[in-house]
């Protein structure tokens, strides 16, 4: 068993498109995340993986205009367990599939009525070995996000968020 | 070749995925006018900007009033998902960009509203945000309520908890009423809270640039 802690920037695509007057998306801003992953060795070439991970942002109002509104911070929690191929020495990639969490600082705007469900995620990893312990992590993964407050609005359906993450990461290696 | 076939499909398929479909507000029964006009032509709109928010508000702490005006900043902030506008009571008039004051009469507090058929129990005035703020010097909002006689306590309070959020609503920049009773903003309101076209109307107002501005 090998343990992994990364830490990096994330780049998340608009939660809410709507047009009222203007159109006008709801983005996060570029944020840190944090994750932590236990792989556990299968029959090589193959690693069983489990990931923690969590980011915290700010999301804005981008109006047509060019103008910017804070609407508060926005944290997210994601548990994905996946599995791991070695395809060259010093790479790897692989498939996570989980549930992420939507933890907002305000009930208020698009929270009003609170986070909603646990949303399916899906993610594609890749990592660069840099040396023993060490590597550089990208990470995509996707999601569909709404609230019930967007419901309430009468949003027929929900966005499809794309989220890309590089982080480096660091930890015990599962080599002997 | 096929693959690539696949690759492309997914992308193309990730991309008319990522659009929810936003709800239509503007159909001709979704909202009513906001805008005074002067004659002709002359749009008349009011709007907190957002460097002016969140909205201060000071209410006379006699009775019931804090509650009322805490009440009717929430019902109206609750309206608006993307930050638009936002209100916040505070202790001292000076401060306030709107107060909120008794006439005629301070009613008791703590009376549960009436679960009656709606009575004109009370009444409300706003002062025009235009003429406040183009008009004259002002710097204050007025929202004045009135108790009126005749009537029991329960029955004033149902009705100040109408009145307190129609006014809130002439305050925030919805200058005309509404001609629909199921609406908060129908002149002597029916309803306990605003509509789905009171929210809509909220929305694009606060949408639309604004021609006058609070000082």
């Amino acid at each position: 068993m090998a343990y992994h802690i990364a830490v990096g920037a994330r780049y998340g695509t608009a939660l809410v498109h709507d047009s009222i007057v203007t159109p006008f998306a709801v983005r996060p801003a570029v944020a840190p995340a944090l994750s932590a992953a236990a792989y556990l060795p299968l029959k090589p070439p193959w690693q069983g993986v489990a990931t923690l991970d969590a980011s915290i942002t700010r999301i804005s109002r981008h109006d047509s205009d060019g103008t910017t509104t804070n609407l508060g911070r926005l944290s997210t929690i994601m548990f994905c367990v996946g599995l791991r191929r070695d395809i060259s020495k010093k790479l790897s990639a692989g498939l996570d599939i989980g549930g992420l969490k939507y933890l907002p600082a305000d009930e208020t705007g698009i929270f009003n009525l609170g986070a909603g469900p646990l949303a399916g995620v899906g993610g594609l990893v890749m990592e660069w070995q840099l040396s023993p312990g060490l590597a550089i992590e990208a990470r995509y993964d996707i999601h569909q996000f709404t609230t019930p407050a967007l419901d309430a609005e009468g949003f027929t359906s929900a966005t499809l968020v794309q989220r890309v993450t590089l982080s480096l990461a660091g930890g015990t290696s599962s080599e002997p | 070749m096929n693959r690539n076939r696949v690759v492309l499909g997914l992308l193309g398929l990730l991309a008319a995925c990522d659009t929810a479909q936003a709800p239509l507000r503007t159909c001709a029964r979704c909202s009513y006018d906001f805008a005074d006009t002067v004659p002709p032509t002359t749009a008349l709109v009011f709007s907190w900007p957002e460097n002016r928010l969140p909205v201060r508000f000071y209410a006379d702490p006699r009775g019931a009033l804090p509650s009322l005006v805490t009440l009717a900043i929430g019902a109206w902030q609750g309206q608006f998902l993307y930050g638009e506008w936002s209100g916040v009571p505070v202790p001292d008039s000076t401060m306030a960009d709107v107060v909120v004051l008794w006439a005629g009469g301070v009613p008791p507090p703590d009376v549960p509203p009436d679960q009656g058929p709606p009575v004109d129990a009370c009444a409300g005035e706003t002062s025009d945000p235009v003429a406040v703020f183009r008009d004259s010097a002002g710097t204050h909002v007025h929202i004045v309520l009135t108790p009126r006689g005749g009537f029991s306590d329960a029955q004033v309070a149902a009705c100040l908890r109408r009145v307190v959020i129609h006014e809130f609503g002439h305050a925030l920049g919805l200058l005309r009423e509404s001609d629909s009773t199921g609406d908060i903003m129908y002149e002597g309101p029916t309803v306990t809270a605003p509509s789905e076209r009171d929210r809509n109307t909220a929305e694009i107002l606060y949408h639309t640039p604004a021609t006058v501005a609070p000082r």
